[in-house]
């Protein structure tokens, strides 16, 4: 139905960004395809939204280089880029009408009239606000504005566009809605999508690929399976999804390492000595009562600490020694749990993860 | 109106009756005055519809309220401009200076502005020094024109500012990633967004300046009167508060006309009326 556009390949080499003393951005190093979907994911003042200001060139790199196309633009001004972009807040033109704010890319990329009527009428179809294009912004509600915001940053189908925390002001059904149609958009477009999120589950459901974002640097670049599974650090672990967590040291055992604490040691492949941490996710971990034998795997005592219904399966937090998280069982589990009750947590060794801790600072914390 | 808000509407009466018997009322007296003052008739208005002085003052005045109106519009917007896009404390340091020439009165400072602009004044032993011929600025228009400006510009700067904090920053941002160059973004984005603050401020000025009395007369000359002036001598040198009542009258009658253009023409560019005066 719509003509696509051939994505554009962007890479960001040794990016850093330094306000006076403080580090925003450091070492970034990322290569996105053309037609990637990804996700720049992050707590606030983690980089990622920095990193996204310096691609539009609404800031400059303290050093390395960006990259469109193999091209260098780390030094062309912000209107010759030829970026899409999604405002967190949508930024939409107050004093224009709908249909002029989505016009006014197209004006100034030098489009003849016929051809900005036509790719207006186009774009507002996209998001199906076709018969709004004679409103004020602030006629329309928040989802609509999130809509026109969109229809105007696709509507010269620009080769890369940004968006930045696009959804964060809408509620969470209107979200879900609109994070449907952002995927189509991109489907139907080809165009290739730079996207700054918190929410993981937001960039889980969009994204190619997440680039996780920690304290100015990169923490991990992946397809949201990798994350999940292979995640390659504790914050990652602990920023994307629900997970298990125990604390314990890596030994040297013999010609390999071990995974030490005084209730299970595990050997690992991990090369590293001192204090790790235990990863599990919360499907991979079974709950058996205190008092229960079959033990095939690794077992750690511990104690419900709340106990919470989700529809189709029961969420536990549990609490143990150097360690907690939480784990869901299935409803029709015959074992019913109740908060305080003394338990067992197993899993198998294989489906857990033994992630090495940054030393020093950390540890204090954690102890 | 509820019960509750007529209640809280009590506290707004003491300010209401300060502007009935404050305002109506004297403005009640001159209107009357204007058609009975000697004599019951429309006598005062004929002389102001014939006397060609009386023309000329009415003129000028409004040719230096103009005036004074785009000189101080076009110095504060580059200034508001700088105040609204500056960090807090410049911001600050900024609005002290923009305030400053309030806490000295307004004869002090024209007494300054004489001491500069006379003939054997400051202004001219600074252009003599450079081999200058010395310039006749006191006792013109124009002497009244710089010393007006002086004055008003917090008036234009204030309201200017205050809607500009409001534009959302990321507006010219937008545009220029659209493809907008820096000018394009400004002149298409941010100044119309702005105007309402233009609007606000130039009304204000407009009017404050129709209304100098001690600037005029000080640095000014008689025979280059403004309304103000020419009131004082009617009413209080000839005592005849019928033709200084019409006077009056004509300017209110002004004032509300320049107030209905600005008002229309605010309406036809879809600026929101409401928010001019917004930012008082």
């Amino acid at each position: 139905m719509s003509t696509q556009v051939i994505g554009a390949a962007l890479s960001l080499r040794d990016i850093g960004k330094q306000f006076g003393t403080v580090t925003a951005a450091a070492d970034v190093n990322l290569d996105v395809e053309p037609g990637e979907f990804i996700s720049l994911l992050g707590p606030s003042g983690s980089g990622k939204t920095t990193t996204l200001n310096m691609i539009a060139g609404f800031e400059e790199p303290s050093g390395g280089r960006i990259m469109i196309n193999e091209k260098d633009i780390t030094d062309i001004p912000i209107h010759r880029r030829n970026i899409g972009m999604v405002f967190q807040g949508y930024a939409l033109f107050p004093h224009m009408t709908v249909e002029k704010n989505v016009e006014y890319p197209l004006k100034q990329h030098g489009f003849d009239k016929p051809e900005r009527k036509r790719a207006t009428d186009e774009a507002l179809a996209k998001v199906s606000l076709e018969k709004y294009g004679a409103r004020m912004p602030a006629q329309l509600s928040g989802g609509q504005q999130q809509r026109v915001a969109l229809a105007r940053a696709i509507a010269y189908k620009p080769p890369l566009l940004l968006m930045d925390e696009p959804l964060s002001a809408l509620d969470k059904a209107l979200r879900e809605g609109l994070q449907t149609e952002i995927r189509r958009i991109h489907r139907d477009l080809g165009t290739t999508v730079v996207y700054v999120t918190h929410d993981q589950d937001e960039a889980m459901a969009l994204s190619d690929r997440i680039v996780v974002f920690n304290e100015g640097r990169i923490q991990q670049i992946g397809t949201p399976n990798e994350l999940y599974k292979n995640p390659s650090n504790e914050f990652v672990s602990q920023f994307l999804g629900e997970s298990i967590h125990l604390d314990g040291l890596i030994e040297e055992q013999g010609s390999g390492h071990e995974f030490v604490r005084d209730d299970f040691r595990l050997p690992t492949e991990v090369d590293h000595r001192g204090p790790a941490q235990l990863m599990i996710r919360p499907e991979s971990v079974e709950l058996i009562s205190a008092s229960s034998a079959e033990q095939s795997g690794p077992t750690v005592a511990a104690e419900i600490i709340d106990k919470v219904y989700v529809g189709h399966s029961v969420k536990y937090m549990v609490s143990c020694r150097g360690g907690g998280g939480v784990v869901r069982s299935r409803q029709t589990d015959v074992d019913d749990f109740t908060i305080g009750q003394e338990v067992l947590l197993t899993w198998e060794a294989a489906r857990s993860r033994i992630l090495p801790l940054a030393t020093s600072a950390k540890n204090g914390e954690e102890s | 109106m509820s019960t509750k808000q007529s209640r809280t509407a009590v506290l707004a009466w003491p300010a209401l009756l300060l502007v009935a018997l404050g305002f109506i009322v004297p403005v009640a007296i001159i209107l009357v005055m204007s058609v009975t003052d000697p004599q019951p008739g429309t006598q005062n208005f004929e002389w102001l519809a014939t006397n060609s002085t009386a023309h000329d003052i009415m003129w000028r005045t409004i040719y230096i309220a103009v005036l004074a109106t785009l000189i101080t519009a076009v110095l504060a917007y580059p200034f508001a401009y700088l105040m609204a896009t500056s960090s807090t404390l410049v911001r600050s340091i900024l609005m002290v200076v923009v305030l400053l020439p309030f806490w000295t009165s307004m004869m002090v400072r024209a007494f300054a502005w004489i001491i500069i602009l006379q003939k054997n004044g400051l202004l001219n032993t600074v252009l003599g020094a450079f081999g200058i011929e010395p310039l006749t600025i006191l006792g013109t228009n124009t002497a009244v024109l710089i010393g007006m400006c002086q004055i008003l510009m917090p008036f234009m700067v204030l309201p200017m500012v205050s809607v500009m904090v409001g534009i959302d920053s990321r507006l010219p941002l937008a545009a220029r990633i659209m493809g907008a160059p820096k000018w394009k973004a400004f002149l298409q984005v941010y100044f119309p967004l702005s105007l309402p603050g233009v609007f606000a401020g130039s009304l204000i000025v407009f009017i404050l300046s129709l209304g100098f009395y001690v600037t005029p007369a000080l640095l000014g000359s008689p025979r280059q009167q403004l309304i103000p002036n020419a009131l004082f001598t009617q009413v209080l040198e000839l005592l005849s508060w019928g033709k200084g009542g019409a006077l009056a009258v004509a300017t209110l009658v002004m004032v509300g006309a320049v107030f209905l253009l600005l008002f229309l023409v605010a309406k036809v560019m879809g600026i929101k009326i409401g928010k001019i005066g917004g930012g008082l």
